[in-house]
C-alpha cells in the first residue's frame, strides 16, 4: 500500500484519541466508584440498579418504622406494667380491708389510696408519646375520656398500625377499651371495679369487698392477657426488624454487586491504556518526523 | 533527413517538459496538507517521430518530449464507497450525539434524578403513614411531590428545547444542502467551459469533489459523471448529483440546473422537507444527519415525551384514586380529595376519572388546589382518624406494585410505576448502546476507506522529492545536452576558416 505523510499524521491522531477515551472512561469510572455512569453503560444493570435502589429506600423506610414501632411497644408495655402493679397494690388494700379487724376509719384510708390509684389509672389511660394517646386508638389526637361505669366517649378502638413492609401493617398499640372498656371482664371495667370497692370500703360492706377482689384478680388478668398479646407482636416486630436490617444489607450486596467499579481491575485496566497511550506518543513523535526532505542537502 | 538544428529542439522541448515536471512537483509539495486536495501527474510523452530517409530506408527518428496532460491520482470507486460510509458514518454520529444528550437529560442513576424523587416521594408517604398526626411529615410528603413535579416538568421541558434545537438544525442544514447545491452547480459551469476549451481542470475537480464530501455528511448522496454527448472530438462530462433514498431518482444537481429543497412547517413550527416543486422528500435507510436529526426529533424525542406523559398520568391516578377513598360515608355529596389536580375536573365535574390518564402530562402535572392551600387536606387514612395511616401506607406501596389500585390499565405499566420507568431508561440506554456500536464500525470503515484514498490520491513527500531530484537530473542533462549541441555546431561553423 502506498503510504503518505498524511496517512500517518492522521492514524497516529485516531490512535491517539482512542486511547485517551479509554482513559477518559476508566478514570470516570475510577473516581466516580462507579461502573454504571450512564444508561449506556450497562442498560439491564440500570434497570436492575434502578429497581433496587428503589426496593433499598423502602427497606431503609420500614426499618426505621420498626425502629419507631418498637420504641412505641416497649413504652405501652412498661405503661401496661405499671398498670398491672397499681392494680397488684389494689388488691393488697382489698385483701387489708377485707380482713374483720381493721377498723372503719382504717377502711375509710383504704379506700382513699384506692381511689388515688384509680385517678392515677385514668392519668395512664392518657400516656402520651409525642403528642399521640396510646390508648385512643387511631383518634391518637384524642382523651381516652372514660366515665366511672366504664363507658368510653372519646376515642376508638382501632389499632394503631405502622408499615414494616410492603403493604404490611402491624398493629403497634393495645386498644385502651380493652383495657378500660366497659367490655371487659368483670362488666364495667377497672374504674367500676375500684370504684365499686371504694364505696364497699367506705360502707363496710364486707361481701363488696371480698367481690372487689374477685374483680380486681380478674382486671389483672385482663391486663396481663392484652400485655402478652401486645409482648407477641413485639417479638414479631423485632424479628421483623432484624429481618429487614438482613434484607437491607443483601439489598446493598446486590446493588454494589451491579454498579460499583471493581477498583483493582480497573485501575490495572487504566495502567495497562496508560502505557499503551504513551508507547502512541513516543512511536509518534518518531515517525512523523523525518522524511526524504530531512536528508537532502 | 532531419535538420541540423534537430537536437536542439529535443532539448528545447525536455527543458520545458522537465521544467513543467518539477513545477507540478512543487504544487504536489505545496498542496501536501490541502483538505481534499488530489495529487497531480504530469504524463509526458514522447513527441511524434521524424521520418528520415536513410539507405532507402525509412527511419523513425525521436522528436523529444513534450508535456501531455495533467492528470488526477483518482479512484472514483474508493470516492463512491468514502461518500456512502459518511453518510451512514454521520447519521449514527448525530443520533450518538442526541441520544447522549438524552442521557444527560435523565441524569439517571444518580441523586438528582427522577427516580430517585419517586422514591422520595413513596418513602414520605411511609413516613407519614407512621404520625399522620405529625404536620412536619405532611410537609415533607407535599415537598417531595413538588420537588417529584418540578423533576416532570424540567425534563419534559429539556426534551422539548431538545426538540426545538433539532428543529432549527434542520433548517441549517436544508439551507446548508442548498448552499452546497448552487455550489456544485457553479463548479459545474467552469468544469464545462474549461473542457469545451481542452483544458482538464484538476484544482476545480478537487474542489467539487469536496463539496460533495461535504453533503455527504448531510444526505445520502450518488454522483453520477457521464460523456456529453454533444462534444464528439474531446472529452466533456455532465456531472448529476441525486440525494437521498438510492430507490427513487431525487436529483439536486444536473449540470447547470439545481433543484432546491425547502422547509415546510406545519402550526407546531416543525419543519418538514420537502422539494421547491412541493414534491415530498425521501430520506432513505439510516443516511446522513438530516434523517437522523428528523428521526430523533419526530419519532425518538416524541416516543420519550409520552413515556414521560404515561408515568405522571399513572402517579396522578393511582395516588388520586386512594387519596380520594377517605370520603365521609353520611355525606353523599363527598367525593374525596384529589392529591394531584386532575384537569379533566370542571367546575361542574362530578370529579370522576373520565380519561385522566390522556389529559395528565409531565408537563402539566400539578398538585391540587387544596392541597397547596392547606397541608392537613393530605389524607393519611379515614376521617376523623387522626392516628389512622392506612390509606398513607396503600400510596407508599404504589413503589412496588398495583395491589391497592383498579382505576389503571396495569398492563400498560408493568409490575410497578418505578419498574415502567425503569425499562424507560434501559430502553434508552439500549438505545445510545447501539448507536455507539454503530459509530465505532462506521468509523473504522470510514477510516479504511479514507485510507485507501489517501493511499491513492494523498500527497507523499518523500515521492514528490524523489520526483524532485529526478526531473533536476532530466532538466540539467538536457541543459548539458544543449551545451554539447552548442560546442558540435561551433566545430561546424568554423569548418574552412583559415586561421
Amino acid at each position: 500500500m502506498r503510504m503518505t505523510n498524511n496517512m500517518l499524521s492522521q492514524n497516529l491522531l485516531r490512535n491517539l484519541e482512542s486511547a485517551q477515551g479509554r482513559m477518559d472512561q476508566l478514570q470516570n469510572q475510577i473516581s466516580s466508584g462507579h461502573r454504571i455512569n450512564r444508561p449506556s453503560d450497562d442498560p439491564v444493570g440500570i434497570q436492575n440498579a434502578m429497581r433496587l435502589k428503589s426496593n433499598i429506600s423502602s427497606v431503609e423506610q420500614w426499618k426505621s418504622n420498626a425502629d419507631e414501632a418498637l420504641s412505641y411497644m416497649n413504652t405501652t408495655d412498661s405503661t401496661l406494667g405499671e398498670i398491672t402493679s397499681m392494680l397488684q397494690r389494689v388488691k393488697e388494700l382489698a385483701v387489708q380491708g377485707a380482713n374483720g379487724t381493721v377498723t372503719t376509719e382504717d377502711k375509710g384510708t383504704i379506700a382513699a389510696e384506692v381511689d388515688q390509684i384509680s385517678d392515677h389509672l385514668k392519668m395512664l389511660a392518657n400516656t402520651q408519646i409525642g403528642s399521640k394517646y396510646i390508648f385512643s386508638g387511631t383518634a391518637t389526637d384524642k382523651k381516652l375520656e372514660i366515665s366511672s361505669n366504664g363507658t368510653v366517649s372519646q376515642g376508638n378502638d382501632q389499632y394503631v398500625e405502622f408499615e414494616v413492609g410492603n403493604n404490611l401493617r402491624i398493629p403497634i398499640s393495645v386498644k385502651g377499651q380493652d383495657l378500660f372498656g366497659a367490655a371487659t371482664t368483670p362488666t364495667g371495667g377497672i374504674f367500676t371495679t375500684l370504684s365499686e370497692l371504694s364505696e364497699a370500703l367506705k360502707s363496710g360492706d364486707l361481701a363488696g369487698i371480698n367481690k372487689g377482689l374477685a374483680n380486681v384478680d380478674k382486671n389483672i388478668d385482663n391486663v396481663i392477657t392484652v400485655r402478652s398479646g401486645l409482648g407477641a407482636r413485639t417479638n414479631r416486630m423485632t424479628a421483623l426488624q432484624e429481618q429487614l436490617d438482613y434484607t437491607s444489607t443483601n439489598l446493598q450486596q446486590n446493588l454494589s454487586g451491579i454498579q460499583d467499579a471493581d477498583i483493582a481491575v480497573t485501575i490495572t485496566e487504566f495502567t495497562n491504556s496508560q502505557n499503551v497511550y504513551k508507547a502512541a506518543l513516543s512511536v509518534g513523535a518518531k515517525i512523523i518526523q523525518p522524511s526524504l526532505v530531512d536528508f537532502m542537502r | 533527413m532531419s535538420s541540423t538544428f534537430s537536437g536542439l529542439e529535443i532539448s528545447r522541448r525536455a527543458l520545458s517538459s522537465q521544467q513543467a515536471a518539477l513545477n507540478i512537483t512543487g504544487h504536489n509539495i505545496a498542496n501536501s496538507n490541502t483538505k481534499g486536495y488530489t495529487r497531480q501527474i504530469g504524463n509526458l510523452t514522447s513527441t511524434t517521430p521524424d521520418t528520415i530517409s536513410n539507405s532507402g530506408r525509412n527511419l523513425s527518428l525521436g522528436s523529444g518530449v513534450t508535456l501531455d496532460t495533467i492528470t488526477r491520482a483518482r479512484d472514483a470507486f474508493v470516492d463512491r464507497q468514502f461518500r456512502g460510509e459518511t453518510s451512514k458514518q454521520q447519521y449514527w454520529a448525530a443520533k450518538q450525539d442526541s441520544l447522549t444528550k438524552v442521557e444527560d437529560i435523565l441524569n439517571e442513576p444518580s441523586d438528582n434524578s427522577l427516580s430517585n424523587d419517586m422514591n422520595q416521594f413513596w418513602v414520605a408517604w411511609s413516613d407519614l403513614s407512621k404520625s399522620p398526626e405529625n404536620s412536619g411529615a405532611r410537609s415533607v410528603v407535599k415537598e417531595r411531590a413538588l420537588t417529584l413535579i418540578d423533576s416532570f416538568h424540567a425534563i419534559s421541558t429539556q426534551i422539548s428545547d431538545r426538540q426545538n434545537d433539532l428543529n432549527s438544525q434542520v433548517n441549517v442544514q436544508i439551507n446548508q444542502i442548498n448552499v452546497y447545491a448552487n455550489q456544485i452547480k457553479d463548479l459545474n459551469d467552469q468544469i464545462k467551459r474549461a473542457e469545451v476549451a481542452g483544458d482538464n481542470p484538476n484544482d476545480l475537480r478537487d474542489s467539487r469533489d469536496n463539496l460533495v464530501d461535504g453533503l455527504s455528511k448531510i444526505v445520502s448522496v450518488r454522483v453520477t459523471e457521464t460523456r456529453d454527448p454533444n462534444f464528439t472530438d474531446r472529452q466533456v462530462n455532465s456531472y448529476k448529483v441525486d440525494i437521498g433514498d438510492e430507490t427513487i431518482p431525487q436529483t439536486l444537481v444536473n449540470d447547470g440546473q439545481v433543484n432546491q429543497l425547502v422547509g415546510d412547517k406545519n402550526q407546531t413550527g416543525i419543519t418538514s422537507v420537502k422539494w421547491a416543486g412541493g414534491a415530498s422528500f425521501k430520506l432513505g435507510q439510516n443516511m446522513g444527519t438530516l434523517q437522523a436529526n428528523i428521526e430523533i426529533r419526530d419519532d425518538y424525542l416524541t416516543g420519550l415525551m409520552g413515556k414521560y406523559d404515561k408515568l405522571a398520568a399513572g402517579i396522578v391516578t393511582a395516588v388520586n384514586e386512594l387519596h380520594k377513598k377517605s370520603l365521609d360515608p353520611s355525606d353523599p355529596l363527598d367525593k374525596g380529595t384529589n392529591f394531584f389536580h386532575d384537569p379533566t375536573d370542571g367546575p361542574t365535574d362530578d370529579l370522576s376519572d373520565d380519561d385522566l390518564e390522556a389529559k395528565v402530562t409531565a408537563s402539566n402535572i400539578q398538585l391540587s388546589a387544596d392541597i397547596i392551600a392547606d397541608i392537613n387536606k393530605i389524607v393519611t387514612g379515614q376521617l376523623g382518624e387522626a392516628g389512622d395511616g392506612s390509606i398513607a401506607t396503600k400510596i407508599s406501596s404504589l413503589s412496588s406494585g398495583w395491589s391497592e389500585v383498579s382505576s389503571i390499565d396495569k398492563t400498560a405499566y408493568g409490575t410497578s410505576l418505578g419498574d415502567f420507568y425503569g425499562a424507560t431508561v434501559a430502553q434508552l440506554g439500549v438505545d445510545v448502546q447501539q448507536a455507539n456500536r454503530m459509530k465505532a464500525g462506521e468509523d473504522v470503515l470510514v477510516t479504511n476507506v479514507t485510507n485507501q484514498r489517501e493511499s491513492f490520491s494523498g500527497v507523499s513527500l518523500d515521492e514528490e522529492m524523489t520526483n524532485l531530484i529526478k526531473f533536476q537530473k532530466s532538466y540539467s542533462a538536457a541543459a548539458r545536452m544543449v551545451t554539447m549541441m552548442d560546442d558540435m555546431l561551433s566545430t561546424l561553423m568554423s569548418m574552412g576558416v583559415t586561421r
